[in-house]
């Protein structure tokens, strides 16, 4: 770009930055570049994010290289679709293979926790001036929430600080954060008789009065407002949702009793409820050391969970329309090293996607035959991300802008791999 | 100042009473930590009492009162006693007054009184901080708890309790270098650690309220700034080593490496051998000319090269195998300790990126040093010295925006409101609705010798700081006049500590968690001397040591994996998961071995050097209130009662200090607790910075916080017999006595007839436990969380 250019477009900047959320991407896609890619066409509504922290092995999982030495003692088994082969610690999720699509070529070169973890939520490399919002953020920016009681976005997971939150959107945009699955909304119930509690609020609202009278900003306001959603919001049988106590025992086995399955039962509770928006996050996939016997573990948590959730999903009629994504931030070297174990891989890793309208039974691009690098469709983490924002119906060419006018994009410079989709 | 020194008043924070200078007389001879001597407390200089902020108090009201005139606008009355007295605690020490503190001002007859509240305020060391502090950990993203920030943190407490003139502290921070045992401000750049441009962008926009972050990639598009400026200023503090490596790590590494060269050389048998890569390599250096030189010299054959060659190689292999091990015990323990020193790098320079796009240079291009604004600074080769150099630029006198920025930020916290806002993106073009005011304030800080608290005492003795706030709507970008104060919610921090005041006694002295912080310095930095201020001849044999029990691990491992593989074949699933559970031991335990073994300078995990921790005990208050926590009893069911009534009241009573235990064993004030809280934690819930990003943290409101008030078990603690507020309902008879004292505790003032009325419209009702209701009723009011 030459100068002239430059300011032509620090003028559209100018322009457009008086009006937040103008895209100025279009009309520079018009004049040069790539065609912008026109929305999809009835989008998913609905998003669950399964985030494997710690990064999960690709040769151990979904990218198999049997008879090559980098394997290991990782076992392949058949699944329900010709082709597919996948661990033998996910016999559940094999007869699911026909709703899966696999994606084996994801590429990139965040090769730590911290840094890959911001990436794969947000598509932005980690900055200490600015935190981009993640998929469940910029869902709600663009279609609000399905049920108003509720929020749009859940997150589901022990961390004390989490990538893909809000990041610098408004705080509405911040995702309900639940550490424990078990216990649900904190403080959602009152311990005190309903008589006693409507006598409260009443007490509370009268001794208001002078103070209501005098001052009536939009922050006081706001709190009113605030105190009238919660309450709503106990009052509601949405708040059930957030039980998972309710579920029957057969259920419960079904999905299984860690944390993670747990959080699995959770999300499908609440997308039932018309959350936009639940990522579950587990973590135990550093496995840096005894790789093979921390799989068979780590993937059976997995496999029972994730089969539950697509089955239960189908059963609700929610398969369609809510897009399921399993992720990490990288794969894992496929060369063992000396502690059985193996280390960091960003090169070449795996994620899966389902539902919202993406292929089943699909294998997307291809690693060489040791599982070292991708021979066939790379796919970025902002392509991937683009495309999950497609599916749902997220402009990927939006332009919004931060509070000191940064122009970001969804998935930054990421473009949709439109053969994912049916 | 020396601050490695200034460790040594870590242990005594809590204790510490200000330093408080009206004018400090800059070139003080004495250094401040000398001030601290085991806990005891000289006066360097005389203190508030010298200083009267009142002449300038009274300018700045004259200035705002003219503008007030020329805007045709009045100024709202002056609040209430009882108001001022409320206001002016969370000011300044950051949380409510206790019902003592509170009467203490409104029954004084002295006609200085309120000037005389603020002084005590202002002196009150530890309250100041806790509050203060908070401001400082928003702005600087200061997390607790990480290698790198344990001792940081601690030391930023003190130079808040110190009062360290601004400039000063500022000047310390940017300047940091060096391990952060040693100087703590090192731990500002290591923050930002492998982002030195971003670390830039933020060093801009903290200390000169400018954002040049957009220039980082381009000109900036709303503002003057170019990309070259950016570079320029970037320059300055470029080619900095905040990583985790250090000369002993690398030391281990090249150590093992000498050793297995020297294994290949022995086994070569003959002297000058070539040293070979692989058997590749052979070849290779057969076809050299100088080749045939070393057969003539050797006598050899090629042949016999090659067997010495494949010996040499064979042999070193068989080293690096054996070294294998160690090279992987490296990692795990110095680990440990990471990101705790800044070092210079020798020979980089910042160069323009390979997308440069002006003309007045290429993509990587060396980019020389050079100020954004204000005065030049002359080269510095040494990258120590040009780092100082920025940091006096920054804080110097001839810098347009340094004081500019403190001020208005400090005039924001104080009356809700910046004179410009936003406070941090500061262009030509900001639009400054009272310019006198401004300059008059900047002018003040420079006299006032960027005395922070002095600056602070002058702002709270105003007529604008004794006003009725405004709590009507204000839009962003419009002026804002000051008819008074802007109103704004107490922040988490002032939330939270409010709470706190109402359960526990003297809680700004009250600190659970210092012991425990505490120990962890004295362990990390343990840790760091056995690690790297050891001779390496003797760390080296260590790790060696370390590498022998893993290598033993190995092996077994490999049996392991064979056994659970196994096992898992033949469908035997809890027989393989019982060998998971034995080899996860086997592999923790080996972990701690090879700790003990290296690490010499701790015992049991805990740090051995005992001068560091014996400062560490618990100040008495502290264990006066754990004392109190412990020995809380149910109340005895009054005799009147029948057995099933006393049966209900017993329960009601256990389960409710069950309440109480759970909620005081947890409380500190917020610069106690962790920072950020973790997740889900009041302070959280409520807006606290999650030390993320500049000035995050938040009062908006969210359902979260309204069911945190609503349903926790807060007001339970809150009314219980055991707590400050409680245990005086406790003595009080009759229900008004018990109204008031709720509503004087909880909202500062006295019930007004209507509200008394309506309270006790309910206990005709309901009896006793109105007035549990009434504690939450308040405490889920507009009135408790917005300040008047």
């Amino acid at each position: 770009m030459n100068k002239t250019d430059f300011n032509r477009r620090r003028f559209l900047e100018l322009a457009a930055g008086s009006f937040l959320g103008v895209s100025t991407n279009r009309v520079f896609a018009a004049a040069g570049d790539k065609s912008p890619i026109p929305p999809r066409i009835g989008p998913a509504k609905q998003l669950i994010y399964l985030y494997m922290a710690g990064g999960m092995s690709h040769i151990d999982t979904f990218d198999l290289k049997t008879g090559h030495q980098n394997q290991g003692s990782t076992r392949p088994i058949n699944t329900n679709v010709e082709g597919i082969r996948v661990t033998s610690h996910l016999p559940n999720l094999a007869k699911h293979a026909d709703k899966l699509c696999v994606v084996n070529s994801l590429t990139s070169t965040a090769g730590d926790h911290e840094k890959g973890n911001y990436f794969m939520h947000t598509s932005y490399d980690q900055r200490a001036t600015i935190r981009h919002p993640g998929l469940g953020a910029w869902h709600q920016k663009m279609h609000g929430k399905l049920n108003p009681t509720m929020p749009a976005s859940v997150f589901i997971g022990r961390e004390s600080r989490f990538h893909g939150s809000g990041g610098f959107f408004e705080p509405e945009f911040e995702p309900l954060a639940i550490s424990e699955p078990k216990s649900g909304l904190k403080y959602a119930r009152s311990s005190i008789a309903d008589e006693r509690f409507q006598r409260r609020l009443n007490l509370s609202n009268d001794l208001e009065t002078e103070f209501l009278e005098r001052y009536h900003s939009k922050p006081i306001r706001a709190y009113g407002d605030m105190y009238a959603d919660a309450v709503r919001l106990m009052e509601s049988p949405d708040l059930a949702a957030f039980n998972i106590g309710k579920e029957d025992e057969k259920t419960r086995q079904r999905y299984g009793d860690d944390p993670f399955a747990e959080g699995c039962l959770l999300a499908r509770r609440l997308i039932e409820s018309d959350v936009r928006t639940v990522e579950v996050s587990f973590t135990g996939w550093d496995t840096h050391s005894n790789n093979f016997t921390s799989m068979p573990l780590l993937c059976q948590t997995i496999d029972r969970a994730v089969a539950a959730l697509l089955d239960d999903l189908q059963r609700i009629g929610k398969l369609e329309e809510t897009v399921v994504v399993l992720t990490t931030e990288f794969g894992r070297t496929p060369i063992v090293n000396q502690n059985i174990g193996r280390d960091h891989y960003p090169k070449a890793f795996t994620s899966v996607l389902a539902g919202g309208g993406f292929k089943g039974g699909y294998v997307y691009g291809k690693t060489s035959e040791g599982a070292e690098e991708v021979v066939e469709n790379p796919v970025t983490i902002p392509d991937f991300n683009a495309t999950i924002a497609y599916a749902l119906g997220i402009p990927t060419d939006q332009v919004l802008y931060s509070p000191s006018k940064r122009p970001f994009t969804v998935a930054h410079k990421g473009q949709p791999v439109l053969e994912l989709l049916a | 100042m020396e601050l490695n020194k200034s460790m040594n008043l870590v242990s005594h924070f809590p204790d510490c009473t200000p330093v408080f200078r009206a004018n400090p007389v800059r070139s003080s001879a004495i250094p401040r930590w000398i001030v601290y001597v085991l806990g005891t407390v000289l006066f360097v200089s005389s203190a508030v009492a010298d200083f009267d902020p009142r002449p300038a108090a009274q300018k700045i009201d004259e200035i705002i009162d003219a503008h007030l005139e020329e805007q045709q606008l009045k100024a709202y009355a002056t609040i209430t006693d009882e108001q001022f007295v409320r206001r002016t605690y969370l000011a300044i020490v950051g949380r409510i007054p206790t019902l003592a503190e509170a009467d203490g001002f409104l029954e004084s007859t002295s006609a200085e009184k309120q000037s005389e509240l603020i002084h005590t305020l202002l002196t009150n060391d530890s309250g100041y901080t806790a509050h203060h502090f908070q401001f400082w950990a928003d702005l600087l993203r200061l997390p607790t708890g990480q290698h790198w920030s344990l001792v940081y943190q601690t030391w930023m407490k003190e130079q808040i309790a110190a009062n360290t003139p601004y400039d000063e502290l500022v000047r310390q921070l940017v300047s940091g270098h060096g391990l952060v045992f040693d100087n703590p401000a090192a731990a500002y750049y290591i923050r930002d650690t492998g982002m030195d441009l971003d670390n830039m962008s933020n060093t801009v926009r903290i200390f000169l309220g400018t954002r040049l972050e957009c220039a980082q990639c381009h000109n900036h598009p709303f503002d003057k700034w170019t990309q070259m400026d950016y570079f320029r200023m970037a320059a300055f503090t470029y080619g900095f080593d905040h990583r985790g490596g250090n000369p002993h790590r690398s030391g281990i590494h090249n150590a093992l490496k000498e050793e297995e060269k020297a294994a290949y050389f022995a086994a070569a048998e003959i002297e000058n051998f070539p040293f070979l890569k692989d058997e590749a390599d052979i070849d290779k250096q057969m076809a050299k000319s100088n080749t045939s030189k070393f057969l003539e010299r050797s006598g050899l054959t090629k042949l016999q090269i090659r067997e010495h060659a494949l010996r040499a190689l064979t042999a070193r292999t068989v080293a690096e195998e054996h070294n294998e091990a160690v090279y992987q015990s490296i990692g795990p323990l110095y680990n440990m300790v990471t990101y705790v020193e800044v070092r210079h790098l020798q020979d980089t320079q910042l160069k323009l990126p390979h997308d440069y796009q002006y003309d007045n240079a290429k993509p990587h291009d060396p980019v020389p040093t050079g100020t954004m604004f204000g005065a030049e600074i002359p080269h510095h080769d040494d990258p120590g010295e040009r780092k100082k150099a920025y940091a006096e630029w920054l804080t110097g006198p001839d810098n347009p925006r340094f004081t500019r920025v403190i001020v208005n930020r400090l005039w924001k916290r104080t009356f809700g409101h910046g004179i410009f806002e936003p406070v941090d993106d500061l262009t030509d073009d900001t639009p400054i609705s009272q310019p006198k005011l401004l300059s008059y304030l900047e002018d003040q800080m420079r006299e006032l010798n960027y005395d922070i608290r002095a600056f602070q005492n002058v702002l709270f003795h105003t007529e604008l700081f004794r006003r009725e706030m405004h709590g009507e709507d204000h839009y962003p970008g419009m002026p804002f006049h000051f008819q008074g104060p802007l109103m704004t919610r107490m922040s988490a921090e002032q939330m939270w500590d409010s709470i706190v005041t109402m359960v526990l006694p003297d809680v700004d002295t009250y600190a659970p968690n210092q012991e425990k912080l505490l120990d962890r310095i004295a362990d990390t930095r343990a840790t760091y001397r056995s690690l790297n201020e050891r001779p390496l001849e003797e760390v080296l044999p260590r790790i060696k040591a370390a590498g022998d029990l893993r290598r033993g691990l190995i092996s077994e491992q490999r049996d392991y994996e064979k056994r659970i593989t196994a096992a898992y074949a033949a469908g035997e699933g809890e027989k393989a998961k019982e060998l998971t559970r034995e080899l996860k031991e086997k592999t923790r335990d080996v972990e701690q071995r090879a700790q003990e073994i290296v690490l010499v300078d701790l015992k049991d995990g805990r740090a051995i050097d005992s001068a560091m921790t014996m400062g560490s005990r618990p100040a008495a208050d502290t264990v006066e209130t754990v004392k109190i926590i412990k020995a809380a009893k149910p109340r005895k069911a009054p005799e009147e009662l029948d057995e099933n009534e006393s049966r209900i009241w017993a329960e009601r009573e256990k389960e409710n200090l069950n309440h109480y235990r759970e909620t005081a064993n947890e409380m500190a004030r917020a610069i106690d607790l962790g920072s950020p809280a973790r997740r889900g934690h009041f302070l959280r819930d409520f807006g606290q910075s999650d030390r993320d990003v500049i000035e995050n943290g938040s009062s908006h409101a969210s359902v979260p916080q309204s069911l945190y008030l609503l349903n926790s078990p807060l007001s339970i603690a809150i009314s219980n017999p055991n707590s400050v507020l409680g245990s005086q309902l406790d003595t009080a008879a009759t229900p008004e006595e018990k109204i008031e004292l709720i509503y004087r505790s909880m909202l500062t003032r006295k019930p007004s007839e209507r509200e008394v009325a309506r309270v006790l419209d309910d206990y005709r009702n309901h009896g006793e436990e109105t007035i549990e209701d009434l504690v939450w009723a308040l405490l889920n009011s507009r009135q408790f969380l917005f300040i008047q």
